[in-house]
């Protein structure tokens, strides 16, 4: 009964970790820090590739399309630019153009035929004025002359000849009227004297006035810039010929240069041609075109309105070509005395000033305005990917506790074949070391027989053979290999056949067994324990047969275990 | 602390005040521009008319004593002068003397009209010395005119315009193109009203010979700076209170200048006019489009540190590439066993 309780102890210890266990096991080890380390680079790779993934497309796609936008903006403003300024000014020029000669019409399909009563009026009132020449009273003279002025002041004069057809409402006139209508200048000397001309000359300035200003700025560029080039190519000149003078003081003689040369080509040449052309005095001339460059127009001189002249067709629409071009320049030198004015006056250098600390302050509100929401952005951007890295390294951190679970419970059979590995090779240094001990043990006590011959002596060796075969089975089930067995059994024939030939002891064998006194000892306790409680269960006879038997079972038994073991992972 | 406290704020208070300080002298300098003008065409103009008239005197007695022996000859020869001198602005009309075409009011009157460029003509200097003056006048005085309209507008604007659309704006959430053109509209109807009906109205009272259209016309020709001059208030000779009356009218001119200045401007602030506008003023845009640029190279400039602080980025997540494809398969096979 005590025989099979043992047997299960005993298999425990003497089951050795199957090869392949080890190598299954083996990865485990390496593969457990590398899995850790991949979950963790894994969370950090995402935390890195979404900010770089998500990012980089909206960065990269959008400031080079809005700087491939801006890029044909502009292309496309400096297109416009270009091909508006010519279409522009000519279409401007052409309505404005057809306007006059349309108001012009008007003027004088409205105005003519109240001329024409007026002047038939005062030569009937002067016929009769004739007639009663010598009764002639204070009282018929003023109303004469009220009369008179009147008449002039509708535009007919009494005086001379009534053959002549001048008329201040013919298709020149009205168009010359028309224009200083537009233009804002308003000599006076004509004017519409019936309430449809008037109602009429009111709705022409209100659309006519903003249409010339267009075309005032357009001739007023093309002046500005001719100016602004010219001036360039003069400091050029100046620069090349001195180049120690300053450059404002060239800038301001060229600007100089340039408003003297339009005031010639504007005011003093057509001053000499109106001197020529009117009869006027040369202060008469200049103080006209003064006037009328100014948009004044007090009418005391109109060029063209004298009726004694006979002028050519074209003479006043050059006069009006004139007076366009002459208003743009003179436009243009206004507001530069304009801007002097202001740049001498230290009113406006302070509004200036303020003028510039505004904007500074403006535009270091609006990029501070844009960092900020670029970082918001980049900001949110950043939380979201962060988020979106946590969740995923929280969901590998639950895979990396799975595998460390299962880990643990591959770690319990690495242990179990490292342990018992372990026990296999001290058993194996055990055993040998046994076996040499005892043929010593062996060797001795037969000496001491062949001194000793006496009955307890036989006896005692009797007792001796008896416990060395007990520790010779021992070691035969310790040991599982079989050439291992057939070693014992050698050794323990080897064993008999000294006893029966009774051999002298050796020298070296006396060495031996002094220095293995104390192993001897440890050895006897060891093999003293299992033979006493085997002692009642062995029978003299059955010895060998046994541990044969026994062998056999725990090698089934351990075969057994080692299926268990493979079919457990 | 308190000393320096004190001296910061009267140095705030000197500098808040400086700009109201230039305008106030700005105004006053633009007043004494006018009265200068108008004291010099008086003292210029005035001893000439006075030589005109006497001498249209003694025609006139003249061709009375010689009434019998009138010829047609004789008679043109007086017409032509009676005419050439009414062009002048000199009446010979009953009652004649009592009015004077260069008296101080009077050369106010015509000293604003050349400033303003309106330019009526019913008087015009007569001597060489006026004419000069005039020319040297209103070549220094029209842009110093035009810098003070500029100022007073600006200055108006701001408390017209600006301030009502942004008060809407807040107050009522409506889109401010939409504010900006219901209160041009009503600016535009106030002005009308204000400058051209209501004055209208009363010129047409005041002046005997005018109707309610002739003295809309008048009105519209003046603000407009035409000065055709065909009408001309105060110059009846029956006229009560006349240099008061001719003051009166210098002073509405101006305001009504003024406010006619500010509907245009009003006008042009439009999204829609400033649409139509940008047709033609192309060459203004050009800086715009300049600062525009630079804006975009500061974005790019700007965008180069970020390309910087992503790119280790990249070079970081290539070696890790590799892992989980060789550590996945690993991984996988202590599961299946």
């Amino acid at each position: 009964m005590k025989f099979p309780t043992e047997n299960p102890r005993k298999p425990g210890n003497w089951n050795p970790p199957p090869v392949p266990v080890q190598t299954n096991l083996v990865p485990p080890k390496k593969v457990q820090p590398g899995m850790l380390q991949s979950s963790l680079v894994q969370a950090s790779v995402a935390t890195m590739q979404n900010p770089m993934g998500c990012s980089l497309p909206r960065l990269s796609v959008s400031r080079p399309a809005s700087m491939v936008a801006s890029m044909e903006a502009v292309a496309d403003g400096s297109a416009l630019l270009t091909v508006m300024k010519w279409k522009t000014v000519l279409a401007v020029f052409v309505v404005v153009v057809a306007y006059l000669v349309a108001g012009g019409l008007v003027f004088r399909a409205l105005e003519q035929h109240f001329e024409r009563y007026q002047k038939d009026s005062i030569t009937l009132k002067k016929a009769a004025f004739l007639l009663k020449h010598p009764c002639v009273t204070p009282d018929e003279l003023e109303e004469l002359i009220k009369h008179s002025v009147d008449a002039v002041n509708a535009g007919v004069s009494p005086i001379g000849d009534t053959s002549y057809n001048s008329s201040h409402w013919d298709l020149g006139s009205s168009f010359f009227f028309a224009g200083t209508v537009i233009t804002t200048i308003g000599y006076g000397n004509i004017a519409p004297s019936t309430e449809g001309g008037k109602i009429f000359c009111i709705l022409y300035a209100i659309f006519g006035i903003p249409l010339f200003g267009f075309l005032l700025a357009g001739v007023g560029d093309q002046l500005g810039t001719i100016f602004g080039k010219s001036i360039a190519k003069v400091e050029k000149m100046f620069r090349r010929k001195h180049n120690q003078i300053s450059q404002t003081k060239i800038r301001v003689a060229s600007t100089l240069l340039f408003i003297l040369a339009g005031c010639i080509l504007f005011v003093t040449i057509p001053a000499i041609i109106f001197k020529h052309i009117e009869g006027w005095t040369g202060l008469e001339a200049i103080y006209f075109v003064v006037i009328t460059l100014t948009t004044v127009g007090i009418g005391d001189y109109v060029a063209g309105g004298n009726r004694r002249i006979e002028y050519r067709k074209w003479y006043r629409p050059l006069v009006w070509f004139w007076i366009l071009v002459g208003l743009a320049y003179f436009a243009a030198v206004l507001s530069m005395i304009g801007d002097w004015l202001r740049v001498l006056s230290k009113k406006t250098k302070m509004e200036v000033g303020e003028i510039k600390a505004h904007a500074a302050e403006w535009k270091a509100n609006v990029r501070a305005e844009l960092r900020e929401t670029r970082r918001r952005l980049s900001v949110e951007v950043h939380d979201k990917l962060q988020r979106a890295a946590t969740i995923r390294s929280m969901e590998r951190r639950q895979l990396g506790f799975d595998q460390r679970a299962h880990s643990l419970d591959m770690l319990s059979p690495e242990r179990r074949a490292a342990f018992n590995s372990l026990d296999a090779t001290n058993f194996k240094t055990s055993s040998q070391e046994s076996i040499d001990t005892k043929l010593n043990n062996l060797r001795l006590r037969v000496e001491q027989n062949e001194h000793r011959r006496s009955d307890p002596s036989q006896a005692y060796s009797e007792d001796n053979i008896f416990n060395r075969l007990g520790s010779v089975t021992k070691l035969a089930k310790r040991n599982k290999n079989r050439d291992l067995k057939k070693n014992i059994l050698d050794d323990g024939r080897k064993a008999l056949d000294s006893f029966s030939c009774d051999t002298p002891p050796m020298d070296e064998e006396k060495k031996e067994a002094e220095d293995e006194e104390l192993e001897k000892e440890v050895n006897i306790s060891l093999t003293n324990l299992p033979l006493f409680v085997e002692s009642p269960n062995k029978q003299n006879g059955f010895v060998p047969l046994p541990p044969q038997t026994k062998e056999e079972e725990t090698e089934t038994k351990l075969e057994d275990k080692e299926f268990r073991l493979q079919v457990d992972p | 602390m308190l000393q320096s406290l004190a001296g910061n704020s009267c140095v705030r208070l000197i500098q808040s005040n400086k700009s109201a300080w230039y305008f106030l002298f700005l105004v006053l300098g633009y007043v004494l521009y006018l009265i200068f003008g108008a004291v010099v065409f008086s003292s210029v103009e005035l001893p000439y008319e006075d030589d005109l008239r006497q001498q249209l005197r003694e025609i006139k007695r003249l061709f009375l004593q010689e009434h019998q022996c009138l010829s047609e000859e004789r008679l043109e020869r007086f017409l032509s002068k009676a005419l050439e001198a009414s062009n002048y602005g000199v009446s010979i009309l009953n009652n004649a003397s009592a009015s004077w075409n260069w008296d101080f009011t009077s050369s106010l009157f015509f000293a604003s009209t050349v400033l303003s460029t309106t330019g009526y003509g019913h008087t015009a200097p007569l001597s060489d010395g006026g004419k000069a003056f005039c020319i040297i006048y209103s070549v220094i005085g029209i842009p110093f005119t035009l810098l003070f309209l500029t100022a007073v507008v600006q200055r108006i604007m701001v408390y017209s315009t600006w301030r009502p659309i942004m008060y809407v704006h807040t107050r009522w959430g409506l889109s401010k193109p939409l504010v900006a053109l219901v209160h041009a509209t009503l600016l535009a109807v106030v002005a009308v009203s204000c400058f051209f009906l209501i004055p209208a109205a009363i010129f047409s009272a005041l002046e005997e010979n005018w109707n309610f259209l002739e003295s809309f016309y008048f009105c519209f020709i003046s603000l407009s700076t035409i000065g055709l001059g065909d009408y001309v208030p105060g110059e009846a000779f029956n006229q009560r209170f006349r240099e008061l009356y001719k003051l009166g009218i210098t002073v509405y001119l101006l305001l009504g200048l003024i406010a006619m200045l500010v509907v245009l401007e009003t006008f042009c602030e439009l999204q829609q006019l400033k649409q139509l506008r940008k047709m033609f003023y192309l060459k203004k845009e050009k800086p715009q489009d300049r600062l525009a640029i630079m804006e975009h190279d500061h974005l790019a400039f700007s965008s180069m540190p970020d390309a910087t602080i992503h790119s280790p980025h990249e070079d970081k997540t290539e070696p890790f590439v590799d892992f989980p494809v060789l550590t996945s398969p690993g991984g996988d096979d202590p599961m299946i066993k």
